[in-house]
């Protein structure tokens, strides 16, 4: 049996054999950042990730993943505030 | 096949059977598509069999190929299958093999043997053209019209003036808008990560982007799209400073020599003349780059916009290790250009000069221009003392635009689909090396039997395939 899974599936018959794929975006990033995005995504009613794949790979809906985005961004501007102003005046 | 012309094999892969089969009653067209959009092993087998009286067994196919040149072999025959050129028939024995399409094959024969009546490779114009207009006056023309078309785009983003974008006519300009190269941000006028790359790629690519966006506006105009690419492939096989006759055009096609006149593609010396001359960013658009060798002095002046007045000259940007910038210059959009991802602070008649700073590259990067784009236009226009250098770039600098990006994105994002639940290892093993010679796979991971791809029409058929077995 298939799985019930969220976001789009589409299974289609081979040979005897049912099989899955499911659309969706691939993140790639360093465990750190994926740890964040973890994080984003259960304070958010796990609304973007479908699925961890591995160390460093996360299955994402296409259609959040702008979002996951930005989201990321503002978090990692708040957890590492570098003093490091640019010095345009060397 | 050139990086420009896949762009436009993108496209033609996606129209439906029937324009395919219209557009393979032009011999221009598919002369222009066997030349320039397919790939050389592609190119080989349709040589192969376009003289075969019969059918051609794919078993006898397969021996042509040592075994590890597998994956090279489909991809040939995938894309001429996309492409409807190749039909795969099945006999009653249930042997597979090969054909040309019927209409592709004697095209194809016409445009070789220079046989039939079709007229497709442009009509030269009967009688001289009393204001006979010379090449260097026609590359003149076409750069100054592309130009206005690249500074409208890059001009009014950096906030040049008003007096932008005046020499570009409204047709143009609403269609940048329509392909979201150009957008409305604001009240003022901005490009768009599509837009960026479109300005950083090299003319002929540009040329195709445009031509595509336009195509696929074409159908709303009341225009056909088959007439419309017809033209354009039959545009790419003519000869530059020759003046052809438009008494051979259809409608549609005289409509679009407006549109073209507009983009410097084709010049007439009036709306009502019966002759038109193609430029030469009309005769480039189906030559591989080859062909362009011959012209390479003019054609790098047109690749480089701006740098009209020494044309030998093609490089300009100095970079010094500590991020300054300095650019031998006085064109305004290559100052545009430039002041999307630099800090420019000093302009003097042949010269601007200003620094890469984290705040330039990362305003860049937001805007959509990647790391990549900002470090190849760099290196194709470094100044001839940087290019003694190797790289010509100082390697500092290069890392250190790859970081300021890398900070800003750290994530690496594909769409696709996630492929997984395989029955046996077999089948995993199977599909997987069959995603593997097409090269969508994207992540494996063996211990959970799934793999991720870029792109699932071709599995899929490959699966449909295989369970009718």
């Amino acid at each position: 049996m298939v799985k019930a899974v969220r976001g789009r599936t589409d299974p289609f018959m081979c040979g005897l054999q049912l099989l899955t794929n499911r659309a969706g975006t691939l993140v790639k990033c360093d465990a750190s950042i994926k740890a964040m995005l973890v994080d984003i995504d259960s304070k958010n009613n796990n609304e973007f990730i479908i699925e961890e794949l591995d160390e460093e790979h996360l299955l994402v809906k296409e259609t959040k993943i702008a979002q996951l985005k930005a989201r990321l961004q503002t978090m990692i501007k708040e957890r590492l505030k570098n003093p490091e102003e640019d010095s345009g005046s060397d | 096949m050139s990086a420009s012309s896949s762009q436009a094999l993108e496209y033609l892969v996606l129209l439906p059977v029937q324009t395919h089969r219209k557009l393979y009653e032009q011999p221009s067209t598919v002369l222009a598509i066997f030349r320039c959009m397919l790939p050389h092993l592609a190119k080989s087998i349709v040589m192969a069999i376009l003289y075969m009286p019969t059918a051609f067994a794919s078993a006898d196919l397969d021996t042509w190929f040592r075994p590890s040149a597998k994956k090279e072999k489909q991809q040939a025959l995938y894309v001429l299958e996309q492409l409807h050129i190749i039909v795969l028939k099945q006999d009653a024995a249930r042997q597979t093999s090969y054909e040309l399409y019927k209409g592709f094959a004697l095209s194809l024969r016409q445009a070789l043997e220079g046989s039939g009546t079709h007229r497709s490779f442009g009509v030269p114009a009967s009688k001289p053209d009393p204001h006979k207009v010379n090449i260097a006056f026609l590359d003149e023309y076409a750069k100054r019209q592309w130009e206005n078309i690249l500074f409208y785009m890059v001009g009014t983003t950096v906030g040049l003036g008003s007096a932008v974008g005046q020499d570009v006519g409204e047709g143009t300009k609403r269609l940048l808008q329509a392909g979201d190269f150009v957008r409305m941000q604001h009240g003022r006028l901005g490009i768009t990560r599509t837009g960026f790359t479109f300005v950083l790629q090299d003319t002929n690519a540009q040329v195709w982007s445009l031509l595509i966006e336009y195509l696929k506006h074409v159908s709303e105009l009341g225009m056909s799209e088959t007439d419309v690419l017809s033209f354009l492939f039959m545009l790419g096989s003519l000869e530059l400073g020759q003046d052809y006759s438009t008494a051979t055009l259809s409608p549609t096609q005289l409509q679009m020599l407006e549109d073209l006149t507009a983009f410097g593609v084709v010049y007439r010396s009036s709306k009502s003349s019966s002759t038109f001359y193609p430029t030469r960013l009309a005769v480039t658009l189906t030559s591989d780059s080859g062909a362009l060798t011959t012209s390479s002095d003019n054609l790098s002046a047109l690749c480089r916009p701006g740098v009209g007045q020494a044309p030998t000259n093609q490089g300009f940007i100095i970079i010094e290790t500590n991020y300054r910038l300095y650019a031998y210059t006085n064109s305004l959009l290559q100052i545009a250009v430039l002041s999307l991802f630099t800090r420019l602070t000093t302009r003097f008649p042949n010269l601007v000069s200003g620094k890469l700073t984290k705040e330039s590259i990362t305003r860049a990067v937001r805007t959509g221009i990647s790391s990549a784009q900002i470090i190849s236009y760099l290196t194709s226009h470094a100044h001839p003392q940087m290019q003694k250098n190797t790289p010509f770039l100082p390697p500092t600098v290069m890392d250190q635009i790859r970081l300021w990006e890398y900070e800003g994105e750290r994530v690496e994002t594909t769409n696709g689909y996630l492929m997984r639940e395989f029955s046996s290892e077999a089948e995993y093993r199977d599909l997987l090396g069959y995603a593997e010679a097409l090269g969508v796979l994207v992540w494996r991971n063996d211990a959970k039997r799934m793999f991720f791809i870029d792109q699932i029409e071709q599995i899929q058929s490959y699966l449909k395939k295989k369970a009718q077995r």
